[in-house]
């Protein structure tokens, strides 16, 4: 379809301009990456996908406003993590841990993980798939303060300027924030590490 | 840099994000000390693991289901951005202003019970808090300061006062200006009151009325929020919490800095404004629209005595909102805020029959509802009074409220119904 192609800002000046389609095209390139991040934050698949419909839905409205000043997957994302926080507010699980399942993510549609490698040894795979569990493990037992930052950095790779501006914190907090929860990563996985 | 100092950097010095001298102190720092390489050399592989992790997609069909969600009732259309947060305090000081010349309409009118100026202004202050109760008590002040002028008493301190009190607040200057509108309105306050009691409603609960955005103790009341579903506003918390933040366009104004506040039920509240200033709002419900008659004036109006109806007319939103909602809670009383569209929006509120003009009255009170133009229309002819010594009972009182400058599709303005009606 022509649309897939069509640069972002035409497709933003569309949805600015109340054309659902072109919105559409927006969802489907940033989708998986915004439901990636809000997965790691909130942990429960039923929740990521609610909270990033739920994104979208209020970018949609919001996007008159949206001037450009940041790309749009941060300004998407910057909706996200108010959602995010919200949610956790509502769910009353700003310190509490929760476990995560181990298979999480490869659970209802086959689209969880990325495509395995058909080559890999068997005991290669388990190996591999445990230690997916750790690190998930690890990152779950993070405070969510710690949590955020290390998903923002490592995983949707972030710069602290930007993550600061999302979290509507210091960029020194940002830094600090990240150096312990990688201490804490570290420690959760010393015997990875060592 | 002390050691310690270094060790804080090492993430930072990971990712690129030290400065030149920093940078430089930590390498020097590393080509001393074989500790610190390797502390970083286990936070390099520890953050190599966990960018590593596999990237989690959508499930199938996730972008149809939000162009479903974008379908559904009030979300098909942006919305134009909200007035930067910097500009609030002068749309809220315009809309003190114009509050102070506050018009109440009331569609029918019963002089028989018609309490006096005085009378209400007494109820209204006693049931102000302490806080309100301040700047009434300087509108008060200034209303004592204008009568004593007005015959031919005014004392030297009395003005200077009054000059002074100008000078404070540009608020209370525009309030003097409007004492006698005021004056006039407090009259209207008193007719909003009883019309309020007077008006009259169906057994039946408006489908429409059902519940976007609830705060309530009563269990009953938490089941109506659970109905209201994923995509309505959810239940707000403390006064403190609701207005903190919302999605503006200036989100990442100045560099990708966020706004601060981000209180997450003030989402919520955004959501809830969006959905008020919507000219789609999301349905209510699959029973469709309230049973309503549309009487001669555009207003609805059914007939069950325990459901009194009042429509307000207000100028700024976000104040009102709070306002109404102020008064709500500090009477300790469960209410259900549902966006109509059309910057229009209905509470409704169970209470005692006895409290509900008095509460009315308070919602009209321009000194506290800076934002708001009160309009009591109760639309259906009054029934003829009924005898005294009622035993008391509870009532449904259903506040509509209108903004003042946005004209219903198919009535008449509200500036047209003032004039009309009066």
């Amino acid at each position: 379809m022509a649309q897939a192609q069509e640069p972002e800002e035409l497709l933003v000046a569309r949805a600015r301009r109340g054309d659902p389609a072109a919105f559409g095209v927006l969802v489907e390139r940033h989708q998986d990456a915004l439901f990636n991040g809000i997965h790691r934050m909130v942990r429960r698949r039923e929740d990521a996908e609610d909270l990033a419909q739920e994104a979208f839905v209020k970018a949609y409205r919001a996007i008159g406003g949206f001037e450009g000043r940041s790309s749009l997957f941060t300004w998407l994302y910057s909706i996200a993590i108010n959602l995010v926080i919200s949610h956790r507010r509502k769910m009353g699980s700003k310190r509490r841990l929760n476990p995560v399942s181990l298979s999480e993510g490869s659970d209802d549609d086959g689209r969880g993980f990325e495509v395995e490698d058909s080559t890999e040894r068997p005991d290669a795979t388990v190996e591999r798939y445990e230690l997916r569990g750790q690190i998930e493990q690890a990152i779950s037992q993070l405070e969510d303060d710690y949590r955020d930052v290390v998903v923002l950095r490592d995983i949707e790779g972030f710069d602290y300027e930007t993550i600061a501006g999302l979290l509507g914190c210091p960029q020194g907090t940002v830094k600090s924030r990240l150096h312990r929860a990688r201490l804490a990563l570290r420690e959760q996985l010393k015997d990875v590490v060592a | 840099m002390s050691p310690d100092d270094v060790r804080e950097q090492l993430s930072a010095y990971l990712d690129g994000e030290l400065g030149e001298a920093e940078r430089r102190a930590v390498e020097d720092a590393l080509e001393r000390d074989p500790d610190l390489r390797a502390e970083l050399a286990d936070l390099r592989h520890t953050v190599g693991l966990v960018r590593e992790m596999p990237r989690l997609s959508a499930p199938a069909g996730f972008r149809q289901r939000v162009e479903a969600a974008l379908a559904e009732g009030a979300l098909t259309a942006p919305q134009p951005p909200r007035p930067r947060r910097w500009l609030r305090p002068a749309v809220l000081a315009a809309a003190a202003c114009l509050a102070v010349a506050v018009v109440i309409v009331v569609v029918s009118r019963r002089p028989d019970i018609r309490p006096s100026a005085r009378t209400l202004d007494h109820e209204r202050k006693q049931a102000l808090p302490a806080a309100d109760a301040e700047a009434d008590g300087a509108l008060e002040e200034e209303l004592t300061a204008a009568g004593d002028l007005a015959g031919g008493k005014a004392s030297a301190p009395s003005r200077a006062r009054r000059e002074e009190r100008t000078l404070r607040s540009d608020g209370r200057g525009a309030a003097g200006a409007g004492v006698d509108k005021l004056k006039g309105g407090a009259v209207d306050l008193a007719e909003a009151a009883q019309a309020a009691v007077a008006a009259t409603r169906p057994k039946a609960a408006p489908a429409a009325l059902r519940p976007a955005i609830e705060r309530s103790k009563a269990p009953h009341a938490t089941a109506m929020a659970k109905k209201a579903g994923r995509a309505r506003p959810k239940a707000l918390k403390t006064k403190d919490e609701r207005f903190a933040s919302h999605i503006d366009a200036d989100f990442f104004a100045g560099g990708a800095r966020q706004e601060a506040e981000r209180d997450a039920l003030a989402v919520a509240e955004g959501e809830l404004m969006d959905a008020i200033q919507s000219d789609h709002p999301a349905p209510s419900a699959a029973t469709g629209p309230p049973r309503a008659v549309r009487a001669h004036n555009g207003l609805h109006a059914e007939a069950r005595p325990d459901v009194r109806e009042v429509e307000l007319v207000y100028v700024d939103l976000e104040h009102t909102l709070a306002n109404v909602r102020a008064v709500l809670e500090e009477a300790n009383l469960s209410y259900v805020v549902q966006p109509v569209g059309g910057w229009r929006f209905v509470i409704e509120s169970g209470m005692p029959e006895a409290e509900a003009a008095a509460l009315v009255a308070r919602l009209a009170s321009p000194a506290k509802g800076s934002g708001q133009r009160g309009a009591a229309t109760p639309a259906a002819p009054e029934p003829p009074a009924k005898p005294a010594a009622r035993p008391a009972r509870t009532v449904r009182l259903v506040l509509r409220f209108v903004r003042a400058d946005v004209p219903d599709a198919g009535q008449a303005s509200p500036a047209q119904r003032d004039t009309s009606e009066r």
